[in-house]
């Protein structure tokens, strides 16, 4: 979540844009392409697009109330994105199940695993992604957030307005469930080689 | 390697974008804050990709269904009238457009609007003997014969002629009733025999940037009702949001669970066509020269 540049931190672009509504590119360049890539992996591709768009024209319209004692605005643009993902429930359950239909989208050149591995991650993927599907929406949003986005627990309570004691407690019912239903895999030894 | 492990090694498989795909994302903010009022997209679009050539035709999209559709992916309720009335009263609209045939050295110009306002425009030439254009790219005219070649790879190339068949924008080859029509699509498919999903995509091809005489329009659209299998949807939109009723068919099968068959759109109270999911065709006509706009 660290940034390498050095220019004004988001809250001040943010408080800038206020009169300057043209500035608002400068957060949508920061943080577009992982916001993006976060609804690909929770709606897919088709969807995307879309759901970004109207992210940031969310986030652009709140501007004035965006909390200026931060100075990182990702976390509040996942929380934006994370509410349209609800109100696409079931397009991304869809999206889950697809996966299971279609396999995962294909992982980065330069893997050498064996067929057997990728086979049984494939398998293991599908389970994963049968659990995820299974899982309380709250749930799966903490969840991913925390283990997909890498977000702190903090993080995630600002990004999902609760309270750090609330994500925790999810975070761990979740787990709980994914873990249940991955029980038939011993995961220790199903580690590829670069996991 | 635990479940957190697992979720971020499955994450990992889906990249960054580049930052150009996110484009019409980034534009639509900065028009939202030159307008000062962020407009949200009123509905959920994908794109259908025009193939370029003489006889484009609109190739399938494959996309999830807009969310709070039904699981039969279109989300909208099946027509009181079932899909040959609704070709029908298509066939019979076309009957009723004026019939004046253009003259050979005009051109026929269709304009196609996509989602994100992106603009497709078509100059083909009647006779298919003169230069047209698709958009600002040159297309080849075929005169006696031959046809120059536009935009090669290899320069020393650029204009020098090819063997060549016309391609006239204005069909007067094709027959005029719909058993004949019927015959003709069965011979000039372009999937495998039988193949309704290709029909469907040939019907497109004809109503789309060609034009016909009334008869063979009418025939088409005739045509087209006899074919098995056909769906018809009230309360779709084309690509532009026009609302209108909806002609589509089952996916093959073997089709990837993504697959969605094409739509033909058809307004809901002249029955003209009017475009597919992702397409809509806003102007039609005859113009003098490649480049000029009716």
């Amino acid at each position: 979540m660290t940034r390498e540049d050095t220019e004004d931190d988001d809250a001040s672009v943010i408080t800038r844009s206020r009169r300057e509504p043209g500035l608002f590119a400068v957060i949508f360049d920061r943080h577009a392409r992982h916001i993006h890539r976060y609804l690909v992996r929770r709606l897919g591709p088709a969807a995307a697009d879309d759901v970004l768009a109207d992210t940031f024209l969310i986030a652009f319209a709140k501007r004035a109330k965006f909390d200026v004692a931060r100075p990182d605005a990702r976390p509040w643009l996942y929380g934006i994105a994370t509410n349209l993902v609800s109100r696409q429930r079931r397009a991304e359950v869809r999206e889950l199940k697809l996966r299971l239909a279609v396999g995962p989208p294909p992982a980065e050149a330069g893997h050498d695993e064996h067929v057997a591995d990728r086979v049984s991650a494939q398998a293991l993927g599908e389970r994963l992604d049968r659990a995820l599907a299974a899982l309380r929406p709250g749930e799966r949003d903490v969840l991913l957030l925390v283990a997909a986005e890498g977000l702190g627990y903090a993080e995630v309570a600002e990004a999902l307005a609760i309270p750090v004691g609330t994500v925790k407690s999810r975070l761990s019912r979740a787990r709980h469930r994914v873990r249940a239903e991955l029980g038939a895999f011993d995961l220790v030894k199903e580690t590829s080689d670069h996991g | 390697m635990d479940d957190l492990d697992l979720i971020r090694e499955r994450a990992d498989a889906v990249g960054l974008a580049a930052a150009e795909d996110l484009a019409p994302a980034r534009e639509r903010l900065l028009a939202a804050a030159r307008a000062g009022r962020p407009r949200r997209a009123r509905r959920w679009f994908w794109t259908a990709g025009a193939a370029a050539g003489l006889a484009a035709g609109i190739t399938a999209v494959v996309a999830l269904a807009p969310a709070g559709e039904t699981g039969a992916g279109v989300g909208v309720g099946v027509a009181q009238a079932d899909p040959v009335r609704v070709l029908t009263e298509a066939a019979a609209a076309a009957l009723g457009e004026p019939g004046t045939p253009p003259r050979p050295d005009q051109f026929l110009y269709v304009k196609t609007e996509f989602p994100d306002h992106h603009v497709r425009e078509v100059w083909l030439s009647v006779d298919g003997t003169r230069d047209g254009l698709i958009d600002d790219t040159k297309v080849p005219g075929c005169r006696d014969g031959k046809a120059p070649i536009y935009g090669a790879n290899d320069p020393s190339k650029e204009g020098t002629l090819e063997d060549c068949r016309p391609s006239p924008a204005y069909r007067t080859d094709l027959p005029t009733t719909a058993d004949a029509m019927s015959a003709y699509l069965d011979d000039h498919h372009s999937g495998e025999k039988g193949d309704v999903n290709a029909l469907g995509k040939d019907v497109i091809t004809l109503a789309y940037e060609q034009a016909l005489p009334p008869a063979s329009a009418a025939a088409l659209f005739e045509a087209a009702a006899k074919v098995p299998g056909l769906t018809a949807l009230d309360h779709v939109t084309d690509g532009a949001g026009r609302p209108g009723v909806g002609i589509t068919w089952p996916v093959p099968p073997g089709s990837s669970p993504r697959a969605q068959p094409e739509l033909l759109v058809f307004d809901a109270t002249t029955h003209r066509f009017l475009g597919t999911r992702g397409s809509a065709v806003t102007a039609k006509a005859f113009v003098d020269q490649a480049g000029q706009r009716p």
